[in-house]
């Protein structure tokens, strides 16, 4: 019934295995005793190489914790998880702080850009932490992508929203990550400059090989995603390949369903 | 209502970003309250001077020629003057301060640092000091001194106290002390037997210095002062017991003004800075609820309502610190009053209360006001857009007009006062000029932030990257509040250099002028207003190995000019060696003319002022009654020694004036025989063993005193800076604190995108640094150009040479980088351990 098998296109890069990050009996508890909330509850995904994966399911499914989880920036009560091959729970913060640095690029849905920096640097801005020489060939082709070829010397202030938001996926892409997490990237853009982003990141996933990981409530948005994953408290409940808008929201209207009756 | 609610709510929302401004306050105020409370006390003890010891009338010889002697009486006049005044008693005493008392261990007795009187026991005069343990003196050789006198210089009755006067040595044995009235300042006096007080302190028996008279029952004081007018044949000058009483609280409250008008000064300062972090406490609390403000706007809180809430907050902050503030200064009063000896309780006026709390909260409530104002222009809309208030561009050019024009007047005053040809006009100007540039430059800091940063920036962030660059821009993000806080170090800083400018400039010209204008070996000086009586002068010459012995005589005296016009001056009178021992450099003739028979010197300034020139000639009352005329055989240049002064050779003196007239030496000068200099040096030192008072220094000795004189007023000065500076220190801390509590979203975003903890602190101490050298480097430029211009106004007097004390300037700087280090600390740490998705959930 639906696409659940459709396997994927894009070839595996760099000779790695398939799977660009791993989670694996992830729990993710805050608090305890009566007040104890379980955000994760035995999670086990693989977010494949060269693909989009859109994570979906209802407010305080725990979306943003998977993400964060899985991007080093929270830790875990119990489970294992791999980033690009390094298993991450048993990281010291220092190696962590490293591999958000080198492997990881993030797209938040608001507050991406230091105010401080113009965009060029704000780009390169991870790079320039680790001290390394950014690649000009490659940032050139990124910020053609993301056409803010001519708004390089502009402070954040002087651009639009979703000009912002195309600068942080720049930033994101720039330093080649394994894996690029957007938490709600386009929540608070309108529908054509949301269209801008996301097309955008499927073009990185098309010709760049990509692997990019997105969260949101957006039928429309989770479309331009190879494959969607379905949260609803803490679990996760369904996993859809070549998603369209109709077909995405059909399987969220069944879910809100079984979540009313049960 | 609901509004004084929400202020009280934020005020307490926000204790911890409101905490350093408590502390600024705090500080400043314990300074201010400290200060006060400790010369209220010292002041109530001042007033209550005692009056013990003055008589109803005090009858002196008004002095109408020169002459450095006290002017004295007979017997036959204190006779005299009783019958013709009618008054009750009439007694004869010699008083002076020109004595000095060793005790048995050897010490110079001195009261708490204030000279101890010689004067004669007298029990009958009103007002007489009474014995309150051991018996009035009796025989020649009994003394009596007041009790905390004798405690501060632990003599016990029945101890021997040699008083050397300016005319001999005299052996006392102390039989008694006089008691002390409670609550008062009793005057330290050593009461002699009028015998030994003339023979010690006059060279001369049967004569007194003044005369006490009490009035008949019936007569007030001040009848009796005109009685003395209207009937004594002789040129009486009189003194009443309240005008005394006067004199002797005024001396006593004087020191305790200087103190509290230069503490209250520092403080001041202190409270200057604090402002400066209240003002930016308060612009970035309004800063940051911008959103909030815009919100109840919406709501339909008015402007005033809004405006009025922030300034609440101040009020309230600057009365908790205040309060605080108040409790501190009562204990550094009396930390105050243990160190100045004071062992009264702390008095504790209400009108110092008043005043000490009015002080903070009016600074705090008052530095807020911009920032209130700021907070009540907030719009409704505000509380829809995303960003904070745009701090800044808007009074940037003006700004910048307002804060050169100060500093280009300021500066045209400095000009000025390096040009100016005399002192006075001179100072008025520098001070003028230190003021205005002052105040110019910290309007201006914000402006020259820009500017500066980037270049301090490019010497020393280069090397950190993107770490760097962020601490530069983090730095340069808001220049209005960047420069407040550097405006708020550099007050302190450019002070610290100018004074050590100054201090090392003169320091270093004193130098110059001994090795080049000095041929004496040894200097050998009684305190401030003695003299080396003839018994010192002997064994001072009784020295084995010394070539020359130079005696050196101050007088007072009256001089007309060839246009008639009278002044009364200061005279050197030396022997011919003396132009060895001191080179004095002459605009015109000769200085060995000047010694020569009736010749003098006059400097420069007294030759303009009066037309004088070589050739003139001056009738000079050297003495009593003794006017001689002398001819100006040289002009002398200024120097830092014995300034403004004249010279004439000591035979000029001799010849002229009776023994008994002329006085002690006020200073000795001796040079010692090839290679016998150590052993003179320790000759001269056995010799005057028992005149402990007077010093005898080689030249180097006589060099490293000078600089210690100079480096203790410094230090004393640069510890009471050290409360401004540390002030402005907190205020760094603070700035950084709360743009770091702003900024956690960036920060979380940074930890996110990679950035590890280490880099974050090294981010925010690079930013701290780098606004505490920008600050350093104004300071310190605008201290060089107050320096500079100070020394060319001490180059009038003399102190030739600019020395420019790199090494404070080298210590400024380095200080100021650890202040940077020191005040990043926390925020460093505060911000490194932020956890990133608390701050980038942040709203
Ligand atoms: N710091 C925290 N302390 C306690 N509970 C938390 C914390 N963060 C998240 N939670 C809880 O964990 C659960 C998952 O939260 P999460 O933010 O992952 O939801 P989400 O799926 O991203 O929701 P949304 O769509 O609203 O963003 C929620 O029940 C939330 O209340
Ligand atoms: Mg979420």
């Amino acid at each position: 019934m639906y696409a659940d098998t459709l396997p994927s296109t894009a070839p595996p890069p760099r000779g790695k295995s398939l799977t660009a990050a791993r989670a694996q009996h992830v729990v993710k508890a805050y608090g305890s005793g009566a007040t104890r909330v379980v955000a994760l509850d035995a999670v086990d995904v693989a977010i494949e190489r060269g693909q989009f994966t859109a994570i979906m399911g209802p407010s305080g499914s725990g979306k943003s914790t998977l993400m964060h989880c899985l991007a080093g920036l929270d830790t875990v009560t119990s489970g294992q998880i791999w980033v690009d091959d390094v298993e991450i729970t048993s990281l010291p913060e220092r190696r962590l702080t490293e591999l958000r640095r080198d492997r990881v690029g993030f797209v938040f849905q608001a507050f991406n850009l230091l105010p401080t920096l113009n965009v060029m640097e704000n780009i390169t801005l991870p790079m320039d932490i680790a001290g390394r020489k950014p690649d000009a060939g490659w940032i050139a082709e990124v910020v053609e992508t993301v056409g803010l070829t001519g708004r390089l010397k502009h402070r954040p202030g002087q651009l639009s929203g979703g000009q912002q938001q195309r600068v942080a996926v720049a930033r994101a892409l720039a330093a080649r990550p394994a894996i690029v997490f957007g938490d709600e990237p386009t929540g608070n853009l309108d529908s054509r400059a949301g269209a801008e982003v996301l097309s955008f990141l499927r073009t990185s996933v098309d010709t760049l090989g990509q692997t990019i990981v997105m969260v949101t409530h957006d039928p429309v948005a989770a479309s331009y995603a190879d494959r969607v994953l379905y949260l609803a408290d803490g679990r996760v409940v369904g996993d859809m390949y070549g998603p369209t808008a109709d077909n995405v929201l059909e399987r969220m209207k069944q879910f809100d369903g079984r979540g009313r009756a049960s | 209502m609901t509004m004084l609610k929400t202020s009280l709510r934020n005020l307490l929302a926000h204790k911890g970003r409101m905490l350093l401004s408590v502390i600024a306050v705090l500080i400043s105020v314990s300074f201010v309250s400290g200060t006060l409370f400790y010369s209220d006390t010292a002041n109530s003890d001042a007033r209550s001077a005692s009056r013990t010891g003055l008589p109803d009338v005090a009858v002196a010889l008004a002095s109408k020629d020169g002459g450095s002697q006290p002017l004295t009486v007979s017997s036959e006049d204190v006779q005299r003057l009783k019958e013709v005044t009618d008054a009750a008693r009439a007694v004869g005493r010699v008083t002076t301060e020109s004595v000095s008392f060793i005790t048995a261990s050897h010490q110079v007795l001195n009261a708490s640092g204030r000279p101890v009187t010689a004067t004669t026991w007298d029990s009958v005069s009103r007002n007489a000091p009474v014995v309150s343990k051991g018996r009035a003196p009796r025989d020649a050789s009994d003394a009596v001194l007041d009790t905390e006198t004798a405690a501060a210089g632990d003599v016990e009755i029945g101890d021997t106290l040699r008083v050397v006067g300016p005319f001999g040595t005299s052996v006392v044995e102390i039989t008694g002390f006089t008691g002390v009235d409670e609550g008062q300042t009793p005057p330290s006096a050593v009461y002699l037997q009028p015998r030994t007080a003339q023979r010690t302190l006059l060279g001369d028996t049967g004569r007194y210095t003044h005369i006490a008279l009490t009035a008949a029952p019936g007569t007030t004081p001040e009848q009796l002062a005109q009685r003395v007018k209207e009937f004594a044949e002789r040129p009486y000058e009189t003194k009443t017991v309240n005008e005394a009483a006067e004199e002797r609280r005024e001396t006593l409250a004087g020191g305790v003004a200087v103190m509290k008008y230069v503490l209250l000064g520092f403080a001041g300062l202190s409270l200057l800075v604090g402002a400066f972090l209240i003002v930016n406490t308060f612009s970035m609390l309004v800063a940051q609820r911008t959103r909030e403000v815009g919100l109840l706007r919406a709501v339909g809180a008015s402007r005033r309502q809004i405006g009025r809430a922030v300034l609440f907050e101040a009020v309230f902050l600057g009365a908790t610190g205040s309060l605080m503030g108040v409790a501190v200064g009562l204990g550094l009063a009396v930390i105050l009053l243990e160190a100045t000896g004071t062992e009264s309780a702390v008095v504790v006026r209400p009108g110092t209360l008043l005043l000490s709390l009015g002080v903070g909260i009016i600074v705090t409530a008052g530095s807020a006001y911009l920032p209130a104002r700021r907070a009540s222009r907030v719009s409704p809309m505000a509380a829809l857009r995303d960003h904070g208030i745009s701090e800044g561009d808007a009074h940037g050019r003006g700004r910048a007009w307002i804060g050169g024009l100060l500093t280009a007047a300021g500066a045209a005053s400095l000009v000025g006062a390096g040009l100016a040809e005399r002192s006075e006009p001179g100072a008025i100007l520098l001070a003028l000029g230190v003021v205005v540039t002052l105040i110019g430059f910290i309007i201006w800091t914000p402006v020259l932030a820009r500017l500066l940063i980037r270049l301090v920036s490019l010497a020393v962030l280069r090397p950190f990257g993107a770490v760097g660059r962020l601490a530069e821009r983090n730095a340069l993000r808001d220049p209005r509040r960047t420069g407040a806080t550097a405006a708020a170090l550099l007050i302190g800083l450019s002070l610290v250099t100018g004074l050590s400018v100054t201090g090392s400039s003169m320091v270093a010209s004193v130098e110059e002028q001994l090795d080049n204008s000095t041929g004496t070996d040894f200097v050998i000086e009684p305190p401030t207003g003695q003299l080396i009586n003839a018994e010192a002068e002997r064994a001072v010459k009784s020295v084995d190995g010394l070539k020359t012995v130079t005696d050196r005589k101050r007088l007072t005296v009256t001089l007309v000019t060839p246009g008639g016009k009278k002044t009364r001056s200061s005279l050197i009178a030396a022997d011919t060696s003396y132009l060895r021992d001191l080179h004095v450099a002459t605009v015109a003739g000769r200085m060995t003319d000047a010694y020569g028979v009736g010749g003098m010197s006059v400097d420069e300034n007294f030759a303009k002022k009066h037309g004088l020139d070589v050739g003139s000639a001056l009738q000079v009352g050297l003495a009593e009654g003794v006017t001689t005329q002398l001819t100006v055989k040289a002009v002398t240049v200024e120097s830092p020694f014995d300034r403004g002064a004249m010279y004439t050779g000591l035979p000029n003196l001799l010849n002229s004036v009776p023994a008994g007239q002329v006085p002690a030496n006020d200073a000795m000068y001796a040079t010692a025989e090839d290679g016998q200099a150590a052993r003179a040096y320790s000759g001269l030192k056995k010799e005057l063993a028992a005149y402990p008072h007077i010093r005898v220094r080689d030249i180097s000795d006589y060099k490293k005193s000078m600089q210690d004189q100079v480096s203790e007023v410094l230090t004393m000065v640069y510890g009471l800076l050290a409360l401004a500076i540390v002030v402005a220190a907190l205020g760094v801390v603070n700035t950084l604190a709360l743009s770091v509590a702003e900024r956690s979203r960036e920060v979380g975003l940074l930890r996110a995108v990679g950035m590890s903890r280490v880099q974050i602190r090294r981010m925010i101490r690079l930013e701290s640094v780098v606004v505490s050298v920008f600050g350093a480097l104004i300071g310190v430029g605008l201290g060089l150009a107050w320096g500079v211009t100070s020394h060319e106004l001490l180059a009038l007097s003399g102190f030739e040479l600019l020395d420019v004390s790199w090494e404070t300037i080298a210590t400024v700087m380095t200080g100021s980088v650890l202040v940077g280090l020191l005040a990043a600390l926390v925020p460093g740490r505060r911000a490194s351990g932020m956890d990133i998705l608390t701050a980038i959930k942040k709203d």
